[in-house]
């Protein structure tokens, strides 16, 4: 038998010889005093670590959305339902389980298709609309939904390298302050620990996946003027920084036209046919416009006109929709940056909306659990 | 599981303390392949009953080849290795690309075939460990290593987790005397494994990932909003993300196989400092390049056959090479150019004679030259379609558009020029020797930088691997 060696035959690596134990020592040293560092520089700061709102706990709440039946009380949307609505205060107002569905910066349609397909789901859904998301499969909706349809039958969802890393992604996540709000170290380090600025933490994401916003912590008008300017998709051309936003911006927005709406139309139809396969089966499906306010109002009321756009939703959707800017009970309600409500209106606005809703679910379902629990 | 992954970090630390713990050696075998069948569950676990038919059949085939001397019967068996492998790929693989390109033939003439939908999932690895389990019955069938190996070696050797995803496609020469004898690892071994591990994590996650990547990323989804800058950046980035990636996995393996006392050979040597294309064929996925030569190239005849006829066996190397990245026809046409690059380069040498392609000293010039060529002709290669491709090449002449102000453009530029100066410098120089050769205050600078750059970098769902598609 003959051996040669192949020209990438490397029996033996010639590894020149290295103290290895005090490098790789002293390296760990300073990497643990760097990471202690930014800890506890953010301790001083106030932040604190958040949940991670990820695919996983998206997923872990869309099997208990099946398994509450018609108890279950779900919210689909995007941040604006995410943030504004206090689950304790939904709870406790109809006697329902609320479940949090809505999955930041996505469209909704994805997941009610998903839903409406689903012979489990008998509960009733609180729909986040925007104008420009009906029908919508925009942002990151469509995957969840897919990876739902995928896994949803696994006792122990494969691969399990997936299954242990979102566990260990997680629980990082959970632990650390560098991880907050679901920012890398790097982020952190660029915008909260090196501006001389104090910078605050004002998102916190909680385990039922609900999502608080504090805009106490951050620095308005220039946070506000950021949402204009992203709503208008001018951040090319302006910053937050840039002078005289309150007068280029409303201009800006007067030469906003009205969009066309035959394909809001066609979409508003296809969301009908979910609607009234969830309504077949004995579920509740109600459209929830949450508030906005200034400028972000401005340029939503430029490009979808309520005649064109929100009347005609009511007029062909076939089931209840309240529009906070159109409800007497809501419409007071405020945005600090346009979008989203604050922490501090969070609850009173919920309670608000529950009691607008109620006579809805009682017409809606006066036999059920709802009724029942308002007894 | 990713190298870049918290599940493989604790998956690693595991294994390591495991092996530490557990005396005898067979039993430390034992425990590596268990790992390693593990490690690729982890990502699918019903592709471990492939992975492991496909070793068997190999260590099968490879005995009863070594068990006889009638040659009509070791050539038959080695046929029939061949062709088991060869179709097993192939089905994975290049199912779906026969079919398409079938259904593509048949449309001139009228017929339309509707095949039924195969939803084929390819067995990440699988054109690694089958070309590593290929080399060894051709070795065996050619006298060049015993046949005569325990089944638990063989599969060690086939699925050892550092290599498996990935390669270097280690060969059995290499690898199976390692596993058959006891050897644990020297201090030095494990000190240097898990430096390689480090620096290889480090240049995947920041340089490939975080610098390289979005910029790639942004130019490749709409190349014709950009202009010639931000177009070049694109390409000098993709250069860069290919080269990290796949180095970085490289040097992750070779680490983690050095904790455990094995030597893989190198798969990378500074490329981008080749003078001409046979010198970037040496020090680029150098395993890969050495098969292809030792196991294609010569037996098809190599250089031995006249010109013409060398030519086409470059050819045929080439863009085989090039398909076994994927089933593409772009990277047919990637292997397919470099191809014609040896090809001219052996003919500018025929002509000049080998001084005007100088192998050795300076050069600046055909480095500069070739490292050019290299990244325009990785376009085809990152390119999904000819038409992504064209409208990359369009905008590297498109001078109508101004650059976009963008700082992560000119870090990827800057990072990928600081890369080939890097090559240029340090071309014939081993990593091992560059670090060596530094002070400790150098060193621990190294191991921090790259402890920290992992840190902060870390958070973000991790990203493949590039070549765990191939």
């Amino acid at each position: 038998m003959t051996r040669a060696p192949l020209s990438t035959s490397s029996f033996e690596r010639q590894l020149p010889g290295v103290s290895w134990i005090p490098i790789l020592g002293a390296a760990l040293l300073i990497f643990a005093v760097f990471m202690s560092f930014m800890e506890i520089r953010l301790v001083t700061l106030g932040y604190h670590p958040t949940i991670l709102d990820s695919q996983a706990s998206w997923m872990k709440e869309r099997a208990r959305a099946s398994r509450l039946g018609e108890r279950a009380l779900i919210l689909i949307g995007a941040s604006r339902i995410q943030l504004g609505i206090d689950l304790d205060v939904l709870r406790e107002k109809t006697g329902l389980e609320p479940v949090q569905l809505a999955i930041d910066g996505s469209a909704s349609t994805p997941i009610l298709e998903g839903l409406a397909a689903d012979q489990t789901i008998r509960g009733t859904i609180l729909v986040d609309y925007y104008d420009h998301n009906v029908g919508s499969h925009d942002g990151a909706a469509p995957t969840f939904q897919k990876n739902y349809e995928k896994n949803k039958h696994a006792r122990v969802a494969l691969p399990l390298g997936r299954t242990s890393e979102n566990s260990l992604s997680q629980m990082l996540h959970e632990s650390f302050r560098v991880y907050a709000d679901g920012a890398n170290p790097l982020f952190t380090l660029l915008t909260r620990i090196i501006p001389a600025e104090r910078s605050r933490q004002y998102l916190v994401t909680y385990l039922d996946r609900s999502r608080t916003a504090d805009y106490s912590l951050v620095k308005l008008p220039e946070f506000y003027h950021q949402r204009v300017i992203r709503n208008l998709g001018l951040e090319k051309s302006l910053s937050p920084a840039s002078k005289n936003l309150n007068t280029i911006l409303p201009q800006e927005i007067n030469k906003l036209m009205p969009l066309d709406n035959r394909d809001f139309m066609l979409k508003t139809q296809a969301t009908k046919q979910l609607v009234e396969a969830i309504k077949a089966r004995g579920g509740q499906v109600i459209f929830v416009a949450m508030p906005s306010s200034g400028m972000v109002r401005d340029i939503e009321e430029r490009r979808y006109p309520r005649s064109r756009f929100w009347d005609y939703f009511t007029e062909n959707i076939g089931v209840p929709a309240v529009h906070s800017a159109y409800s007497p009970a809501l419409k007071d309600f405020t945005c600090p940056d346009g979008s989203h409500l604050d922490v501090k209106d969070r609850a009173r606005f919920t309670g608000v909306l529950a009691d607008v809703l109620e006579p809805i679910l009682q017409k809606q379902a006066p036999n059920k659990d709802y009724a029942a629990s308002r007894r | 599981m990713l190298f870049n992954s918290l599940t493989f970090l604790i998956f690693s630390i595991c294994v390591f303390g495991l092996f530490w713990l557990i005396p005898k050696w067979p039993h430390k075998k034992w425990l590596l392949l268990i790992a390693s069948y593990l490690f690729y569950a982890a990502w699918n676990p019903p592709y471990i009953l492939l992975l492991f038919l496909s070793t068997t059949a190999d260590w099968w085939l490879a005995r009863l080849i070594g068990n006889t001397e009638n040659s009509t019967r070791r050539r038959a068996l080695l046929f029939c290795s061949l062709t088991t492998n060869l179709i097993v790929l192939g089905y994975f693989k290049y199912g779906n690309f026969l079919l398409e390109n079938f259904n593509r033939l048949l449309a001139p003439l009228g017929l339309m075939h509707t095949p039924p939908q195969f939803d084929i999932v390819l067995p990440i690895g699988i054109s690694f460990y089958t070309f590593a389990s290929l080399s060894y019955t051709i070795d065996v069938y050619r006298k060049q290593i015993r046949h005569d190996w325990r089944l638990v070696d063989y599969a060690l050797f086939v699925s050892f987790f550092p290599h498996l995803m990935a390669g270097p496609i280690v060969r059995a020469s290499c690898l199976l005397p390692q596993i058959e004898n006891p050897k644990l690892p020297t201090q030095n071994q494990v000190g240097w494994g898990l430096a390689f591990v480090c620096m290889g994590l480090f240049v995947k996650v920041v340089l490939a990932d975080a610098i390289f990547a979005p910029v790639v990323d942004e130019i490749y989804a709409a190349p014709s909003h950009y202009g010639a800058f931000d177009a070049w950046a694109g390409l000098f980035s993709f250069s860069g993300q290919i080269y990290y990636d796949f180095s970085g996995y490289s040097l992750c393996a070779i680490g983690l196989a050095l904790c455990f006392g094995f030597s893989f050979p190198d798969n990378f040597h500074h490329p981008y400092a080749a003078k001409g294309f046979s010198d970037f064929w040496r020090r680029w996925h150098i395993s890969l390049s050495t098969w292809l030569r030792d196991y294609l190239y010569i037996p098809m005849g190599g250089n031995r056959y006249g010109e013409f006829r060398t030519i086409g066996n470059l050819l045929i190397t080439m863009l085989i090479g090039g398909l076994w990245h994927g089933a593409s026809w772009m990277f047919v046409l990637w292997g397919g150019l470099h191809g014609v690059y040896l090809f001219i380069e052996r003919l500018l040498k025929k002509m000049l004679g080998n001084a005007a392609v100088p192998i050795a000293g300076e050069g600046r010039l055909i480095e500069i030259i070739t490292f050019i060529v290299i990244t325009v002709t990785w376009i085809p290669f990152r390119a999904e379609t000819p038409n992504e491709a064209i409208a990359i090449a369009k905008a590297l002449m498109n001078t109508t558009i101004p650059p976009v102000p963008d700082i992560q453009h000119m870090i990827a530029v800057v990072a990928m020029l600081a890369t080939l100066r890097w090559h240029i410098a340090l071309r014939n120089t081993r990593l091992e020797d560059i670090v060596a050769g530094r002070g400790l205050f150098a060193q621990v600078a190294i191991m921090s930088t790259c402890l920290i750059g992992l840190f902060l970098c870390s958070g973000n769902d991790p990203r493949s691997f590039i070549y765990f598609q191939f």
